[in-house]
């Protein structure tokens, strides 16, 4: 779906938010980051699901391939591109 | 490098708006997730009156902001029926799951495919059933464990798992028949690509459109949501493959 994403600038870099009051702790996300960069906090939301923390790192960091987003169930995540 | 906005990669959601009750890494939350996407990219959320079922997805019309009525369990074609008839601008859809269509519904749908009622459904098959605790469905595998199945489904005892696909596409009448899965992030695609096939097909007046999406339910087999979709992978694309079993 082309409209759906957005291509007009050059993005730097990428940022992954996590809504912690929506996310369930299921951890998909975390299998399917080609990056690693979403891992299980040791923080619960206040439904007492254990949520999940995005950590970029300086090499090899988040590439804003979208599959986490894709996965999750609770739309918890919200990808953000930073450009200049 | 001087960050100047932050612009977000997907548009924000308007049709599903989350925060389900369901299991964490339940199906029906990704497919709702899915179905919203849908709705929002053809522009008609206003359109849409969705049948929910009994089952888990009974409360589907909360996470959805959509029109709708609950139907009783099973008869979701015959209220979409009536909507339809009444009131064809709109777009009508059932949701409906395995032991919602494929057991107490099954005349319900067999007969609504088999008149080409103009709505499509979305049919979730996970296997059990997923509400009430994890009983047998007539989707449940051969040898999968249930609570009514504690040692696993025996054919003698319980027959075959039903195939709705197989089984409608012998009729004449339906004009779209797929099974789609959500395992992976390639299979979400191809399910969200299907739904949209479907809403389109009634928005073109085509005819009776069915899309049976493999699920899980993490919950009553006791799995990881992990394990769960490795399951839906391994396991249950063997006795009901994936694919489009009819395109007119
Ligand atoms: C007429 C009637 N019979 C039985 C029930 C009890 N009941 C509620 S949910 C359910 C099964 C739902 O299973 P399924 O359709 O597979 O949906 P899932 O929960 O797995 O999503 C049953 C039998 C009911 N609500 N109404
Ligand atoms: S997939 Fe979504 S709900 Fe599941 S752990 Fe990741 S962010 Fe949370
Ligand atoms: S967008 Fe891709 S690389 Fe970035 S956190 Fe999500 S899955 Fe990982
Ligand atoms: S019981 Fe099963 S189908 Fe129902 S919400 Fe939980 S995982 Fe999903």
């Amino acid at each position: 779906m082309p409209q759906r994403r957005i291509h007009l600038v050059r993005p730097l870099r990428f940022q992954v938010k996590v809504l912690e009051d929506r996310c369930k702790g299921c951890q998909l996300c975390v299998n399917v980051c080609p990056r690693h960069l979403l891992k299980p906090s040791n923080r619960t939301n206040e439904k007492g699901y254990l949520v999940i923390e995005w950590k970029n790192t300086k090499t090899m960091g988040c590439i804003g391939c979208g599959l986490c987003y894709e996965i999750c169930p609770e739309q918890a995540l919200r990808i953000y591109a930073e450009v200049e | 490098m001087r960050v100047s906005a932050l612009i977000p990669k997907y548009p924000e959601p308007e049709t599903y708006v989350g925060r389900t009750h369901y299991c964490p890494g339940c199906g029906h939350a990704t497919l709702h997730k899915i179905l919203g996407e849908v709705i929002d990219e053809l522009g008609i959320r206003k359109k849409v009156i969705l049948v929910e079922p009994v089952g888990c997805s009974v409360l589907a019309l909360r996470y959805l902001k959509v029109d709708g009525i609950q139907g009783p369990h099973g008869r979701a074609p015959a209220i979409a029926t009536a909507v339809k008839r009444l009131k064809p601008e709109k777009i009508v859809l059932t949701y409906q799951g395995d032991g919602d269509l494929a057991a107490i519904g099954t005349n319900e749908i067999l007969h609504a495919a088999n008149r080409g009622e103009l709505f499509s459904v979305i049919f979730v098959n996970n296997a059990v059933y997923g509400m009430t605790g994890g009983q047998m469905a007539p989707t449940t595998l051969i040898g999968q464990k249930s609570t009514t199945t504690p040692t696993g489904r025996m054919i003698e005892y319980a027959g075959y798992p039903l195939r709705i696909c197989e089984l409608l596409n012998t009729l004449d009448a339906p004009v779209y028949l797929e099974r789609v899965s959500l395992y992976d992030v390639e299979q979400i695609a191809r399910a969200r690509a299907a739904l949209k096939k479907a809403i389109t097909n009634q928005i073109e007046k085509k005819g009776f459109s069915l899309v049976e999406v493999l699920s899980n339910c993490p919950t009553n087999w006791k799995m990881t949501p992990e394990e769960s979709w490795r399951f839906v992978k391994e396991e249950m694309t063997k006795i009901f493959p994936l694919g489009i079993f009819r395109d007119r």
